[in-house]
């Protein structure tokens, strides 16, 4: 079974008066523990279609379906427990909260879900071992470099055991050398866990790692190249 | 076991690390806004402090005045006394136990005008400081957060500053009751006090964050993360285009407001409402002031048989004015005419002391009318008049009041509702002299009173009292600075010959035995063409008069017959009106019967209607239009005879007041009271009107003074008497009234610190793209000035709206509160203060937000242009 499925999904904007189809009838199905990487031009609509399949937005029309639920139909404050449970998100920047140390921002997803922090303890040990960030986590993002506060953000994505991660160009910020490190770290963890992992990216180099690549043009999407069922 | 404490602690210590503690860490990255939320916290809980300060002294009080008052009833009602104190027990008793209930619905409204008040400043300065950290929340939202998580997240910190606030709170609390009260009170501190201040902020916060809470979780996660300026507030990005396009500093912050009206508009609103309030404090306690200064008649002493003027003033007056705490006795010597049919006398030394008798003869004197504004008195046994209605005071009876002792004043509806300025109209209370009435079988017997010289042969007599009960009170405060009044009204009390010389309206004297007879010429109606309020007409020729009252202008005598027509333009045919243009005649329907009560109706009838177009032609002057009117208008007409003349009088409702002596000479009998009115000192302890009432109850059943025994009724409000001083209701609205104006800078600065936080880059890039620094300085500015703008006129649209809503919730529940003490000077002051915070509060942040933050490391130049920036 598909852990994610998307039907017609259609997410509109309205500029003055014309009507912009920023995701046009996207239809997609992704298998639980595939790694798949959305590539395409600016304002091709990438970044909407990775918001409305993480629940972060709601589309005009379509259904999108993750482990078989239906998220656009959930009431607001169920989203928000289904998002909490289900879903970790890496945005492009890494959006901490300043005031918070990293090692609060790792936790906010259990913070914002009032779960108790101990059933997570040694999940937490795990991610801050192999995400080299131990010294770090009494710091105050202020206090981190670009690459040590996007590694908190990939914690913060993974701490609460998602079933589906979505990251939006988690190294689009980063210079090179960060940028590779940061993508090795979420590769490897990603494997480590078998985790759903959806990447929107400009990085030729990232996309030709994932097993599948979909090009987003214009709001449609498309298969570019799948290495599990090659044509 | 279900509950253990180890669970407990658990739970504890999760709630800790996931909301107590990110919580604060969020009040503290804020601290200028989180300064700002504390202080109108401060400030809503010190409020509330004071209310349930006041209202546990009130019950405290309240307590007192009953244990004195049980303490006396028990003595008084086993005295053996003939006077029967039954009556005056039994208000007491009742004005004492609706004490409680006053009390607690004045604490009642003012704490759900709190509550409504606090409820609107904090969910926007919830929303505002929410505003400015909207993408934490959305990360939250994003990782799960839900609508009740952002609400507990969101209660904690307010919360938190609630708590930390009530320790300045019931300090100032404490001090403010020292001030009040003069002593400490220990409610201030009291630990009921304090969770009560608590329960109350924690309930209107639950409801405040709710609202706040649900806006945030309705909103798409992707909206609140991307929300770091304040586009999101804009809808239409063509206004905001404008905006880039204007060239003007003020055009630009004209547009700003436009654009962003869901920020400002509640930001005016709420600022605007402590401003409001305290306007409304500060005409309460004017009022009351007002109300506690003067002397009430709280007693009434009621002679069935009549009191002896003789008896009156050589005995029983000296021995009330002897009694302690007695200020001053009222006599009264009315009864309601309408039964009776009586006519009104006053006696000669009386009518002589008054300036505002002008004319006399046969031994009639006639009164001039002056109008007197007095406090609006909804005492119990006091008739309030319906607004706006003349026909209040027709058929009912209404309070004449007493300024003095033998002078006569009366109002009449004429005056009241038509000629008074609109905003005092409900307040009048009519006053009239020391008053003696005849039967007019009893003075018809007399000669040579021309008034009943034909009456024998008629049923009744002609110049009657309609539906006035007299009930004297003697206040020396009441402000007569409407006299002016009278200066219209002496139009009334010409003689006939200085009428027409003034209003060139002729008055043919002397008419006897024409039937039906000519009796005016229609001459000069165009300079009445504002004041024409009724047409005396035979068919043929009519005249013009201010009034119908105004009938004295003609000098009918005895048996002499004429007519009046009647226009019907109020009841069944609209007069069509032209905007810009005057209706010439006014419906005076109601006064026809009470003017002609010297006349006596024969017959009526009624005519065909008119065309209503004709009246509204475009050419007609005012002076066709009445004649048009006189001639086709539906009308009817109603014959008169006479049966008593009068002389230049100035006659309203007929009212005729007679000299003692001739009283005296016309009826054989000595003038008696009906009743006589105790005032007792403002504001007396209870304790001392115990012994008060004691004294009286001996005195007045002294049987030299009268031949049956008075009794003794309450007609004033023990309420004000006792406890207006004690309740200390002025320095309790001072100070709520203060402490509102206090908060009004902070409800404005934090909002538009946290807007022009957002908006930062916004406006810095007018300098990035050329434009001098000084245009963002001329921006805020103009953005202050139209803020001030906006500020004032929200205050003075909402100010009489509470004050009015306030004013007739205390009238409702008995607290006779009155418009004439509305303070214009607290207004004014208010809607200055308001504007002026309103524009510092948006001034004031260029300096915090665009100077300081660039004079870190360099001085700001204004003749730098803004190279520095890019």
């Amino acid at each position: 079974m598909p852990i994610l499925q998307t039907h017609d999904v259609i997410k509109q904007y309205k500029q003055y008066e014309k009507t912009v189809n920023a995701v046009n009838r996207v239809s997609v199905e992704i298998e639980d523990g595939e790694f798949v990487a959305i590539i395409g031009t600016s304002g091709s609509g990438k970044s909407t279609f990775i918001n409305l399949c993480a629940g972060l937005d709601t589309p005009n029309y379509g259904d999108i379906m993750i482990r078989g639920e239906n998220i656009t139909k959930m009431k607001p404050d169920a989203l928000c427990d289904f998002r909490g449970k289900n879903i970790g998100f890496i945005f492009q920047t890494c959006r901490l909260v300043p005031y918070l140390t990293a090692l609060e921002n790792i936790l906010l997803p259990l913070t914002a879900a009032d779960r108790s922090f101990d059933r997570y303890s040694e999940r937490l040990k795990m991610l801050v071992a192999r995400l080299d960030i131990g010294d770090r986590l009494n710091h105050l993002p202020s206090e981190l470099s670009g690459g040590q506060q996007q590694r908190v953000a990939i914690a913060r994505a993974l701490i609460h055991y998602p079933q589906i991660l979505f990251a939006d160009e988690p190294t689009g910020s980063l210079d090179k050398e960060s940028a590779a490190q940061v993508l090795e770290l979420l590769l490897s963890i990603r494997k480590e866990l078998n985790q759903t992992l959806i990447i929107v990216t400009h990085d030729p180099d990232i996309a030709a790692r994932a097993d599948r690549i979909l090009k987003m043009d214009n709001g449609v999407l498309s298969v570019y190249r799948d290495k599990i069922n090659p044509k | 076991m279900l509950f253990s404490f180890s669970d407990l602690w658990e739970r504890l210590r999760d709630r800790w690390n996931d909301t107590v503690k990110p919580s604060w860490k969020n009040l503290l990255s804020e601290r200028q806004n989180t300064l700002n939320l504390f202080s109108v916290i401060v400030i809503l809980e010190l409020l509330l402090c004071i209310l349930f300060l006041s209202y546990a002294n009130n019950l405290a009080v309240e307590a007192t005045v009953r244990a004195d008052y049980e303490a006396f009833s028990a003595t008084a009602l086993t005295d053996t006394n003939k006077l029967a104190l039954q009556s005056a027990m039994d208000a007491l008793t009742e004005q004492l136990n609706s004490m409680g209930s006053k009390n607690t619905a004045v604490f009642v409204f003012a704490a759900v005008t709190w509550f409504l008040t606090a409820f609107f400043i904090l969910t926007k300065m919830i929303s505002s400081s929410v505003e400015l950290k909207k993408f934490v929340y959305g990360l939250y939202i994003a990782f799960g957060a839900n609508t009740k998580k952002i609400r507990g997240f969101i209660f904690c910190q307010m919360m938190t500053l609630g708590l930390v606030a009530l320790l300045p709170a019931l300090a100032i609390a404490s001090l403010i009751s020292y001030g009040i009260y003069g002593f400490v009170s220990y409610a201030a501190i009291a630990p009921i006090q304090v969770i009560r201040v608590l329960v109350s902020f924690a309930v209107m916060l639950i409801v405040a964050i709710a609202q706040v809470a649900r806006g945030v979780t309705k909103k798409t996660c992707v909206t609140l993360l991307t929300a770091a300026d304040v586009s999101d507030m804009v809808k239409s990005p063509k206004r905001s285009a404008r905006m880039v396009c204007a060239n003007r500093p003020f055009r630009m912050a004209q547009i700003a407001l436009k654009r962003m009206k869901s920020h400002y508009l509640p930001t005016v609103i709420s600022a605007s409402l402590p401003v409001c309030l305290f306007f409304c404090c500060m005409s309460l306690a004017l009022s009351n002031e007002a109300r506690s200064t003067e002397t009430v008649n709280e007693y009434t002493l009621q002679y069935p048989s009549g009191l002896g003027i003789t008896s009156y003033r050589n005995g029983l007056r000296q021995a009330l004015l002897s009694i302690d705490g007695i200020t001053d006795a009222v006599p009264n010597a009315a009864a309601t005419a309408d039964s009776l049919n009586l006519h009104m006398l006053l006696t000669r030394e009386e009518a002589n002391r008054s300036d505002q008798l002008v004319s006399c003869h046969g031994g009639i004197a006639y009164m001039d009318l002056r109008i007197v504004s007095a406090d609006y008195y909804s005492l119990k046994e006091k008739q309030v008049y319906p607004k706006g209605s003349p026909d209040g005071l027709k058929g009912n009876s209404f309070e004449i009041d007493m300024p003095k002792e033998g002078q006569a004043i009366l109002i009449t509806p004429d005056l009241a509702w038509g000629k008074y300025p609109q905003k005092f109209q409900p307040e009048f209370i009519t006053d009239a002299s020391t008053i003696f009435l005849s039967t007019p079988s009893e003075t018809a017997k007399e000669q040579p009173l021309e008034a009943r010289t034909a009456s024998d042969s008629h049923e009744g007599m002609s110049l009657t009292l309609t539906s006035v009960t007299v009930n004297g009170r003697y206040n020396p405060e009441f402000p007569y600075n409407l006299l002016e009044y009278r200066l219209d009204e002496q139009l009334l009390v010409l003689n006939p010959a200085d009428y027409e010389r003034m209003t060139g309206v002729k008055v043919i004297n002397n008419i006897k035995n024409k039937e039906p007879s000519p009796i005016f010429s229609l001459r000069e109606l165009g300079s009445y063409a504002t004041v024409s309020t009724a047409v005396l007409t035979d068919g043929a020729e009519s005249v013009s008069v201010p009034s119908l009252y105004a009938s004295h202008v003609f000098t009918a005598e005895v048996a002499d017959e004429f007519t009046t027509k009647k226009y019907g333009l109020s009841a069944d045919v609209p007069l069509p009106q032209k905007a810009g243009e005057v209706t010439l005649i006014r419906s005076w329907n109601s006064y026809v019967s009470e003017s002609a009560q010297l006349l006596r109706v024969s017959k009526t009838t009624n005519l065909p209607t008119p065309d209503p177009e004709d009246l509204v032609s475009a050419q007609a002057t005012a002076t066709d239009r009445l004649q048009l009117m006189v001639s086709a208008y539906p009308q009817y007409y109603t014959e008169f005879t006479v049966l008593g003349t009068v002389y230049s009088t100035a006659i309203d409702h007929d009212v005729l007041l007679m000299y003692e002596y001739d009283l005296t000479a016309a009826t054989g009998r000595e003038g008696v009271y009906t009743d006589v009115g105790v005032a007792i000192a403002a504001n007396i302890e209870p304790s001392r009107l115990c012994s008060l009432l004691t004294n009286l109850n001996m005195e007045v059943a002294n049987p030299s003074f009268a031949a049956d025994l008075p009794t003794l009724t309450q007609s004033g409000d023990l309420w004000n008497a006792i406890t207006v001083d004690n309740c200390q209701y002025n320095s309790v609205a001072r100070a709520l009234a203060t402490i509102l104006l206090l908060s009004v800078p902070f409800i404005w600065f934090c909002p538009q610190f946290n807007f022009y936080s957002k908006r930062k880059n916004d406006l810095e890039i007018l300098c990035a793209i050329g434009q001098p620094r000084r245009v963002i300085l001329q921006i805020m500015m103009a953005e202050g000035l139209q803020l001030a703008l906006m500020s004032a006129l929200a205050s003075l649209i909402l100010c009489p709206i509470f004050t009015v809503a306030t004013f007739e919730f205390l009238k409702f529940n008995g607290f006779p509160f009155a418009y004439s003490h509305l303070d214009p000077w607290a207004l004014v002051a208010a809607l200055i203060y308001s504007a002026v915070c309103a524009f510092l509060a948006t001034a004031v942040n260029y300096p915090i937000l665009f100077v300081k933050s660039n004079g870190k490391n360099k001085r700001f130049d204004l003749s730098n242009d803004g190279k520095e920036f890019i």
